[in-house]
């Protein structure tokens, strides 16, 4: 790894005037940032080290909403009874990112912050995509297992964030200190597509980070689910997942977001509005998962997610009707 | 649609000294632009003489084979990001429009069968370049040296008269996230509130990004893909080529 | 078969331990050789009293230590962290090198820029094919340390040693190489065989050779009058072994030419020979310690590439120098298991009888041309009077080819068991029962002989009983129960690894205050062999377990006893153990029952040894301490030992897993819901480390069945996953519930190995894919040839049920 400057601030406002200078970078458990320091993906001249900002974790009921400090640790959100009693969804999500150890150090900020895991963004060193700021994408014509089958745009890796598809479906409110103070983004605003800017996966300036995530009244205690798949049960970043979000069944209002297929956490928007108004059959649970795909365009090794995403669609919404 | 035009050799290739049109907001922007040496001619800023230059023909036109499209979307991003880089409107001038007819080449359904169905489009660079003569001002002009039809955006006041005298219309439903598309291929970007539209990335050192970047390009050149042209391409402008186009 | 070799030849073979390495990953492929060896050694090798011998016991009732659970002895040390491994060792003015590697499958380089590097502060050396010495290190093709040309993306091209170890990564990253790329083939294997194919070597070598193939009686006219004919190809992936520790050496010269190394390897003495051989210096001035290695499954057989590199740097520096690979380079370079692809043919005779069979394989040699071959399995499981087994070697630029636990059998294994499953179904037959008829227990391509033991049987019966077959059998796709499917599968496999190898030597020592040590030259790589040894040492020369210890790890005191690969370190080298335990024996009852006043008054033949004492057979109150024994020499007693094999003899060690799981019918997953794996380990001489090693080898085998593939992207010819991320192996939370893991060892004491034990180290691994793709096929009526079975590839199956 290449020398950098290590600061700690003990405030948000130090800790975003740090991150204004030249190639400094937000660590919070660091889990994501170290190792692609060591790959030299993302030259780092100063580390801003938030773990030394106290106050920054913490899960509480304010207001009606379920408010959740950026710097919590998954672990801790994975294992709290009030998510997983108000907002199940997120709960599961973060009992499922990487392992237990990766738990215990990750945060829920940095969760949603983190890096694409395309493998040739990682691991190709000869690569100059898209992500690296160079001109291609290899998935395209490659090997693309991994990779986007909705709203590729000349880079193809998915948003590879569990607790994004939950907080998707969950419908929060990301609040975001930068240098112009505080400011509320919404989940669905918040993660980029590459169309927007391919070298970014949220709307996150340098200097910018998430302070909180807050879950909406109407979410709190309602029937959510989240599932994923991995090769591994026990530590891999998704192939696939799905975070659903009911009322009631029959479904008044859903919220259905596909994890882990697209460049930002996927919203279903046909399968959600073909299941407003009605119940959670098993043929409208079969006919909500084709529509859940039905505008998929899979590469050339990622068709197996068309399948998978179906699958998934039809195990979560089959756990909320039961 | 099979391409067969051979006397291709860099017909845009931008020469500094044709490159009159060189705007004052460039000037500003200084670095930023891909152009190295331009010389400025007052001249150029007159409108007569984009006048007189209306009726040279575009040396060059995108064309594009939709059988070789995977619909990636990397020409949009492309064109957006090299436009934006240099100061000009990020909207794509290039558009993939979904057309469900289309079936792949075989070489290309070979990796990406689950790909057919896009269709490139883009300003076809008209013979007559309808979308000049009502210009009020230098914001819609012709290239003397290239006959590139072109926007300088810092002259464009936004009044759309371009758009209306342009004859083509995208064609349906953009494949970037099913959006519908209704406008011309002269089109507004309420960001800048300017009009835009395919300047062969006028400026730009080894000519059109997106015939550049487009990775199935990128393929037949390398040879993986066998192909006698490629998905995006450069042809000269002729009647009949823009007879051809889409 | 029955090649002969003159005296010269042999005694450079059993000199050479690159050879003795080869043969022991390959001992079928090497056979002839192995038993030429073997007959010199015997004949040269004075042979032990009869009566010295007959004093073993006679059943394993008898045994103290042999077959008990013992704790291994080199186990606290690893897990209390105390243990030194050569990545843990910090020397003094220790430098720290890092390895420039091609990005590139075939290229070469058309310019170097070092300056850069060179500059930067804290930088001692850098090492490129400029100012590389001009000694090959005998690869094919020949390599030197760092080459100008890759035959792999991956490929070491320069290295720099710094003062620490961002310095050098910031260092090698500073060189500026320009590169010419060439053609290359690392996609797809069969391109580098097709007409026009680029040479990948030279244009004087072709990029594929065929070996010799197996035959018996006529395959073509008794495939031509089957009644029941099919065939099928089957592939696997290129696999990594990625041991925990990753390669490290670190290297130190004691003078000009005196030279210390620390290596991660599996085999220590080769290390010290290769090195020696490199630097042209006796192997008396190399010196190797392997005190503790973190993994090695194949991949550190040799001296291998951070070996050479440390002691150049080192050399050059005048430094101690460590090269540690990082993760990626790991993956990088060293060898890897070789893909296979395999067309299996039978034809039965009389609706349920294997009559002919043929494999045709085609191996990836990988860059550097390693040896490839998939046969033994398949020579050795059915019987098959007809038959024609041949395999083919191609280059390609995947990265070097070579041993993996196993070696090439868990290839062949994975072939023949879905196609055995496959005939037996065609043949209408329950997929056990089809396996019992056909089973072969002799040696079929050494006239019929009967293998030394044979426990195929045994392991098979026994687990289907353990796993509940006949119950829990069903037809294909016949227990879904909602959107899950269950299903269970078998396995079996054979295979040369854990059978007899090359002579080794051994030497045991009882001090005069009663410790008993074995000095094993053998590198204990984690299987516990060290522990085996001493069990089979103090059982043999009659000490308490206590009084014995095993040291291992320094060629400065050990001799040299062979690689620890091929699942030979408890059988071969026990067997030297024991020879030289049996020496030593017979020198301590000697001295006892001999001179003027002896300690016994009896003949030795008529004593024996137990507990630290030696005792009269008939008056066992008739004793004298062993310490006593020596100390009256006033030297400690020394025991040697050579172990060779007898004439004419078939060994083979045979394995066999089942299990059970259930598919998920939306999302493709694979749940294991239970495993029981048999294997036939002749006698267990340490228990507890057969589990172990058994348990090891077939999670590890899980991995290669579910998820473990290396994938070359064709348009780059380039690995895309190379790490722990893409290249998911098993973790302890993805092996089945403890309580439906469970391991079996069957002992039909074989009469040569010490004891009569076979060794385990490796056949474990080989049953699990099979038996999981077959499993998946009883629970979804759709077969997959390909491995690994992974989720892609189970929801492509799955679409296709009906």
């Amino acid at each position: 790894m290449k020398k950098y400057e290590h600061t700690s601030p003990t405030s948000v406002q130090d800790a975003v005037k740090l991150l204004s200078a030249q190639n400094a970078r937000a660590c919070a458990g660091g889990t994501d940032l170290i190792g692609i320091m060591k790959e030299g993906l993302l030259p780092t001249d100063r580390l801003v080290d938030l773990k030394t900002i106290k106050g920054l974790d913490y899960i509480k009921e304010d207001g009606g909403e379920l408010k959740i400090g950026a710097l919590t640790k998954l672990s801790t959100i994975a294992a709290s009874d009030v998510v997983n009693t108000k907002a199940p969804a997120l709960a599961e999500a973060a009992a499922r990112v990487a392992s237990p150890q990766i738990r215990n150090m990750g945060t829920l900020g940095g969760n949603m912050a983190q890096k694409v895991r395309c493998w040739y963004f990682r691991e190709f060193e000869r690569a100059d995509c898209y992500k690296r700021n160079g001109n291609y994408c290899y998935a395209i014509l490659g090997l693309s297992d991994l990779h986007a089958i909705f709203d590729g745009a000349a880079c193809f890796a998915v948003q590879p964030s569990d607790t994004s598809t939950a907080l998707s479906a969950l419908g929060a409110t990301v609040v975001i200190n930068g240098k112009d103070g505080e400011r509320n983004v919404a989940i669905d605003d918040f993660y980029i597509g590459p169309d927007v800017d391919y070298l970014r996966e949220t709307v996150l300036a340098q200097d910018d980070i998430i302070t909180e995530v807050r879950i909406p009244a109407s979410a709190l205690g309602r029937p959510s689910v989240f599932i994923k798949a991995a090769p591994r049960k026990t530590i891999d970043f998704a192939r696939a997942s799905v975070a659903v979000l009911i009322d009631a069944n029959p479904v008044g209002s859903i919220r259905l977001t596909l994890g882990a297929v697209a460049p930002t956490p996927h919203r279903a928007k046909d399968a959600e509005d073909f299941l407003k108004g009605k119940s959670l059959s098993a043929d409208n649970i079969a006919q909500a998962a084709t529509l859940a795909v039905k505008n998929a365009k899979p590469l050339a090794t990622n068709g197996y997610k068309v399948d998978l995403v179906q699958g998934l669609v039809r195990q979560a919404l089959t756990r909320l009707a039961s | 649609m099979s391409e067969n035009d051979t006397e291709l050799q860099d017909p845009i290739e931008p020469d500094g000294s044709g490159d009159e049109g060189l705007s004052r907001r460039r000037l500003v922007l200084g670095g930023l632009a891909a152009v190295a040496t331009v010389a400025v001619s007052t001249a150029s800023l007159a409108r007569g003489s984009t006048a007189a230059a209306a009726q040279i023909q575009s040396k060059g036109v995108i064309v594009s084979d939709p059988s070789l499209c995977v619909g990636c979307l990397a020409c949009e991003v492309n064109c957006s990001t090299w436009h934006a880089s240099v100061g000009r409107s990020s909207e794509p001038r290039i558009r993939i429009v979904s057309d469900p007819s289309v079936k792949l080449a075989p070489k290309v359904a070979a990796y990406l069968p689950g790909r057919a169905g896009n269709s490139p489009q883009t300003c076809k660079q008209c013979p007559t370049a309808w979308c000049q003569p009502n210009c009020p001002t230098t914001g819609l002009s012709v290239d003397a040296s290239t006959g590139v039809r072109y926007i300088n955006e810092q002259d464009c006041i936004a009044c759309g008269k371009c758009e209306v005298d342009c004859p083509v219309e995208w064609n349906g439903t953009l494949v970037r996230k099913g959006q519908k598309i209704d406008s011309k291929r002269v089109s507004y970007d309420p960001v800048l509130n300017v009009y835009n539209k395919c300047d062969l990335c006028r400026g730009r050192e080894g000519g059109p990004i997106c015939v550049e970047r487009c990775p199935v390009n990128v393929a037949v050149r390398a040879g993986y893909i066998q192909s006698d042209h490629l998905a995006l391409d450069v042809k000269p402008s002729t009647e009949e080529q823009w007879k051809r186009l889409v | 078969m029955g090649k002969k070799f003159s005296q010269a030849r042999i005694l450079q073979m059993l000199d050479d331990p690159d050879f003795q390495l080869l043969s022991a990953e390959y001992p079928d492929l090497y056979a002839d050789e192995i038993e030429a060896m073997n007959d010199y050694v015997r004949s040269i090798t004075p042979a032990l009293p009869e009566w010295v011998k007959g004093a073993a016991p006679k059943s394993q009732q008898q045994l103290k230590f042999v077959g008990t659970k013992v704790k291994r002895i080199e186990d606290p040390a690893r897990l209390t962290g105390n243990g030194v491994y050569a990545s843990d060792v910090q020397l003094p003015g220790m430098l720290y090198g890092y390895i420039v590697r091609s990005p590139y499958a075939h290229a070469t380089i058309t310019a170097i820029d070092t300056s850069a590097a060179e500059a930067l502060p804290g930088v001692r050396a850098v090492l490129t094919y400029k100012n590389a010495p001009q000694t090959k290190i005998g690869t094919n093709p020949d390599k030197f340390v760092v080459n100008q040309e890759a035959h792999c993306a991956g490929d070491e091209v320069a290295a720099v040693a710094a003062e620490d170890p961002h310095t050098a990564r910031e260092a090698a990253e500073l060189i500026k190489i320009t590169w010419q790329e060439l053609p290359g083939v690392a996609a797809d294997i069969k391109a580098a065989m097709a007409a026009g194919a680029p040479a990948l070597i030279a244009p004087n070598i072709s990029n594929y050779s065929a070996g010799t193939p197996v035959k018996r009686g006529d395959f073509d006219s008794a495939y031509g009058s089957a009644s029941l004919k099919y065939e099928q190809t089957y592939t696997t992936a290129t696999l990594q072994h990625t041991p925990l520790e990753r390669h490290c050496t670190v290297a130190r010269w004691e003078g000009p030419d005196r030279l210390v190394m620390w290596a991660s390897s599996q085999y220590m003495s080769s290390v010290r020979s290769s090195l020696a051989s490199y630097f042209g210096m006796p192997r008396s001035h190399v010196r190797v310690l392997s005190e503790n290695v973190g993994g090695g499954f194949g991949s550190k057989g040799g001296a291998q590439r951070d070996a050479y590199i440390a002691a150049v740097l080192a050399q050059m520096t005048q430094r101690p120098v460590k090269v540690y690979f990082d993760r990626p380079g790991n993956f990088r370079t060293s060898v890897h298991r070789y893909a296979e692809i395999m067309s299996l043919k039978a034809g039965l005779a009389g609706g349920n009888t294997i009559n002919a069979y043929r494999l045709d394989a085609i191996g990836d040699g990988g860059a550097n041309k390693g040896g490839t071959s998939s046969l033994p399995p398949v020579q050795r499981v059915y019987t098959a009077g007809n038959a024609f087994f041949q395999e083919t070697n191609v280059i390609t630029n995947r990265g070097q080819s070579g041993p993996m636990r196993c070696v090439g059998d868990p290839q062949g294994t994975w072939a023949q068991e879905i196609f055995i499953d496959e005939l037996a179904e065609k043949a209408g037959m329950n997929p056990l029962d089809f396996r019992l008829k056909n089973i072969a227990e002799v040696d079929q391509d050494h006239e019929n002989r009967k293998w030394n033991s044979c426990g195929l049987r045994d392991c098979a019966t026994k687990v289907a009983t353990a796993i509940g077959w006949s119950s829990k059998w069903h037809k294909p796709a016949g227990k879904i129960n909602g959107r899950k499917a269950h299903g269970i599968g078998i396995a079996l496999h054979a295979c040369g690894h854990g059978s007899m190898s090359l002579p080794m030597t051994c030497v045991v020592r009882l001090d005069r205050d009663g410790s008993l040590d074995v000095n094993n030259g053998l590198t204990e790589i984690g299987g516990g062999q060290s522990t085996a040894a001493m069990i089979i040492a103090a059982e043999t020369v009659g000490v308490k377990l206590t009084d014995a210890s095993a040291s291992w790890n320094d060629t400065g005191f050990t001799p040299d006893a062979g690689v620890t690969a091929g699942s030979r370190g408890t059988i071969s080298s026990g067997s030297a153990v024991r020879n030289a335990a049996l020496d030593l024996k017979a020198q301590l009852l000697q001295i006892a029952t001999s001179g003027a006043k002896p300690m016994l008054n009896a003949k030795p033949e008529d004593c024996d040894t137990g507990d630290g004492y030696a005792f009269v057979k008939a008056d066992p109150s008739q004793k004298v301490k062993l310490a006593d024994v020596a100390n009256s020499t006033g030297n400690p007693v020394i025991g040697r030992g050579t172990h060779v094999v007898p004439p004419n003899t078939s060994m083979s060690v045979f394995s066999a897993g089942a299990t059970e799981v259930e598919v998920d019918l939306d999302t493709g997953e694979v749940t294991i819901l239970s495993y029981v794996g048999a294997n036939d380990v002749g006698q267990a001489i340490n228990r507890l480390g057969v589990e172990q090693q058994m348990e090891g080898g077939i999670v590890m085998g899980m991995g290669m069945g579910l998820w473990e593939e290396m994938k070359y992207e064709a348009q780059h010819n380039f690995p895309v996953n190379w790490n722990w991320e893409n290249y998911p192996i098993p973790t302890t939370l993805d092996t089945p519930k403890w309580a439906n893991f469970q391991t079996i060892i069957v002992e039909p004491i074989d009469a040569i190995g010490p004891y009569g034990a076979k060794g385990v180290g490796e056949p474990p691994i080989s049953p699990p894919p099979p038996a999981l793709a077959n499993a998946i096929y009883n629970a979804i009526g759709v077969r997959i040839y390909d491995a690994p079975l992974s989720r892609d590839k189970v929801l492509a199956a799955i679409k296709k049920m009906k």
